[in-house]
């Protein structure tokens, strides 16, 4: 436990000690010509225009917002993936059983050589969840492909659909147009 | 390992009629955008079928519950079907009823799947929070509540108002989510397990006779974000706004169902019986201050603010935050064995469906004698509802009169229960605490009665005058949902043993 805290801490004071030394130096060594060219803002060689401030068209955030739901998807996948497969070797029953001990210490994160036979998963509860975690993961897909069905539909995925006005639900009860109205040519 | 799995495996057993609502949930997201035009348009009377299929997947999930039977045996399953969980089943399943009526009259044909699909969620939602076993189970199932109470918030109206509602509400409801979350894994990281029944073992069998700080710290924060759901003082800023803005069936489900999930997961995450563990007691002698100020706050507050709104549902938001005040002296009471029955819990329960009855009821009045697009708002608007609608006016007498605890109600049996759990406590806390509430209840008298008044003894503002709203189609389901919780009101004083029955039954 020492041990560990004094290894962190002094990553830390050696994080802080490289990160400062160099800015030190550079400050005590460096010319100092302020200007306004110096102070402008750089951006790739461009000019800049105007202010960062605008109103980004609520489009992209439909867009990021599915892109996200598709990524995450992928990110519970993957361990689930890595799970099954484990739980699908369990469950052969031509199994080793010195096999069937390792994998039951690598499924269930326990120390090498701490599960015995009588201990570790046997063929029958290891098929019984294999087979749950399908079931999970089809309804999971199943619910997630329903969301997607449902804005599909709805036409949230068309870039130029959603920019018309008359996709406003109850167009008739709106005291104000609906922000994503904006036409095209009047934000980023 | 080889009898977990089946555990794990049998759980989804012990919550079928949740899945039964999820399925029509996916199946009216799945049918709706097919029924409705590319502007959002359906044929009008689309709203019944939608309503019906409501109805009858919420009776069919009553038939299953009906049925289940309890397990007393402690699980390390994800879900859990005691006692608790199934009275708030029959709890929530029967709002669901009331919810999906004033949903009906207050969504027009064109959202009419998506909001009744948001309702059926937020039902299985609370019934997941009291079936959890599991703080990632709790969790999950106190975001299935309020995701899609943002979308039903912002479904039925489109205007100003209702967005800056909507949004608010989102906003802050994130903001306490994160508290709970926070608290959760402190409360992880104090065990090492997120099972329920493991954490109540590992804090059980702990050698100190102090709560370690990590379980405090834990249990505040959640005390913290569960308290915004339940609108304790002073979690409670945004109830106000919110109910102003959004649809009136919105502020009826917000001014009862948050508040049933937030007091079940308070229930199920405090140590409210005394005598189970030693670190277990510690940590709830160090809450009972916190919580006897959580609840004479939000009483005081809530009372004296919604004696000066002019607006009814700003008034009736103050209102539901000093019946919040109200449940929370339950809270306080806890378990008790050495008094006689009921306890602090055993009132809790029975106020809550007294509580949602009233004000369900009340909002369904709102709802019935005002339109999607002219809802009630002032007192104006309610001026001379007697002469309007009489029958709607009656059934606001009562629910009113049981709002204010009167005899004759349910809200009287409700309060009685919750005087008597507080004042049989050991020690000066319960004594004082039990007469704050009867002040309270007296100084609400006073707001109450100005609703009855205009009501009953104002001439109809001009505006009302031309048949402007006649009684349409769209309003009949809140005007019976309205009937219904008056009558109930009533009979629940004749027999609240069918209540204490439920309720008895669970413990």
């Amino acid at each position: 436990m020492i041990d560990l805290v004094a290894h962190l801490l002094a990553f830390a004071v050696g994080t802080v000690v490289f990160l400062s030394a160099p800015l030190l130096i550079g400050y005590l060594v460096r010319p100092s010509k302020p200007g306004a060219e110096k102070a402008s803002i750089y951006e790739c060689g461009e000019e800049a225009i105007g202010s960062s401030n605008v109103q980004f068209d609520l489009r992209f955030y439909v867009i990021a917002l599915l892109f996200v739901v598709f990524e995450v998807e992928v990110v519970f996948f993957f361990p689930w993936a890595v799970i099954f497969g484990t739980t699908m070797q369990l469950a052969d029953t031509r199994l080793s059983d010195e096999s069937r001990i390792a994998l039951s210490e690598h499924l269930l994160s326990e120390p090498a050589g701490s599960l015995d036979l009588e201990r570790s998963i046997s063929a029958a509860s290891a098929l019984q969840l294999g087979w749950l975690g399908f079931a999970d993961l089809a309804v999971f897909f199943g619910v997630l492909l329903l969301g997607f069905a449902y804005l599909w539909k709805r036409g949230d995925l068309e870039w130029v659909r959603s920019a018309n006005p008359e996709r406003n639900l109850h167009s008739e009860s709106l005291a104000k147009p609906y922000p994503s109205t904006v036409a095209l040519g009047e934000s980023i | 390992m080889d009898k977990a799995i089946p555990e794990i495996a049998q759980a989804v057993w012990l919550i079928t009629p949740e899945l039964l609502l999820l399925g029509v949930v996916c199946l009216k997201f799945f049918i709706g955008p097919f029924l409705v035009s590319e502007s959002g348009q359906a044929k009008p009377g689309l709203e019944h079928r939608w309503g019906s299929l409501a109805l009858a997947a919420l009776a069919g999930a009553m038939w299953l519950w009906w049925d289940q039977q309890v397990v007393t045996t402690p699980t390390l399953g994800p879900f859990r079907l005691d006692a608790i969980t199934w009275y708030t089943r029959g709890l929530m399943l029967s709002a669901g009823f009331i919810l999906v009526l004033l949903t009906w009259s207050q969504s027009g044909a064109g959202v009419a799947a998506e909001s009744q699909a948001c309702l059926l969620a937020i039902v299985a939602g609370v019934n997941l929070i009291s079936a959890a076993n599991d703080l990632a189970m709790l969790f999950l199932a106190l975001e299935l509540v309020s995701i899609p109470t943002y979308l039903y918030l912002s479904l039925p109206r489109r205007d100003e108002l209702s967005q800056e509602a909507t949004v608010k509400y989102f906003l802050l409801s994130m903001f306490s989510s994160a508290f709970v979350l926070y608290g959760f894994s402190m409360l992880y990281g104090a065990t090492g397990t997120t099972n329920l029944t493991a954490i109540q073992t590992v804090l059980a069998s702990s050698q100190s006779t102090m709560a370690p700080p990590l379980v405090l710290v834990g249990v505040v924060m959640v005390l913290a974000g569960l308290s915004f759901r339940v609108t304790a003082v002073p979690f409670h800023f945004y109830a106000p706004d919110v109910f102003q803005g959004a649809p009136v069936s919105g502020a009826a489900l917000l001014s009862f169902v948050p508040k049933v999930a937030g007091f079940i997961a308070l229930v199920r995450l405090l140590p409210v019986d005394a005598h189970a563990a030693s670190a277990g007691l510690d940590a709830w002698t160090m809450l009972k201050p916190v919580l006897w100020w959580l609840a004479v706050l939000t009483m005081f507050l809530g009372n004296l603010l919604a004696l000066i709104q002019t607006d009814v549902r700003r008034l009736l938001a103050y209102s539901s935050i000093a019946h919040a005040g109200y449940l929370l002296v339950g809270l306080y009471a806890g378990h008790e064995q050495r008094v006689a029955a009921p306890d602090g819990i055993g009132a809790l329960f029975f106020y809550l469906p007294m509580y949602g009855l009233m004000t369900l009821g009340v909002f369904a009045v709102l709802a019935a004698a005002g339109s999607l697009q002219k809802p009630i708002a002032t007192f104006e608007d309610l001026a001379g509802l007697s002469r309007r609608h009489p029958a709607l006016a009656l059934a606001l007498l009562v629910l009113v009169f049981s709002l204010m605890g009167l005899p004759l109600t349910g809200g009287f049996l409700g309060k009685v229960h919750l005087f008597w759990a507080a004042w049989n406590l050991p020690g000066d806390g319960g004594q004082s605490l039990a007469i704050i509430l009867t002040i309270n209840a007296a100084i609400a008298a006073a707001y109450y009665l100005k609703l009855i008044a205009a009501a009953y003894f104002e001439a109809p503002a001009p505006h009302w005058n031309g048949g402007a709203v006649e009684s349409s189609s769209s309003s009949v389901p809140a005007a019976i949902a309205s009937g219904l919780c008056a009558a109930l009101s009533v009979a629940m004083f004749f027999s609240p043993s069918w209540v204490w029955g439920l309720i008895n039954g669970s413990f």
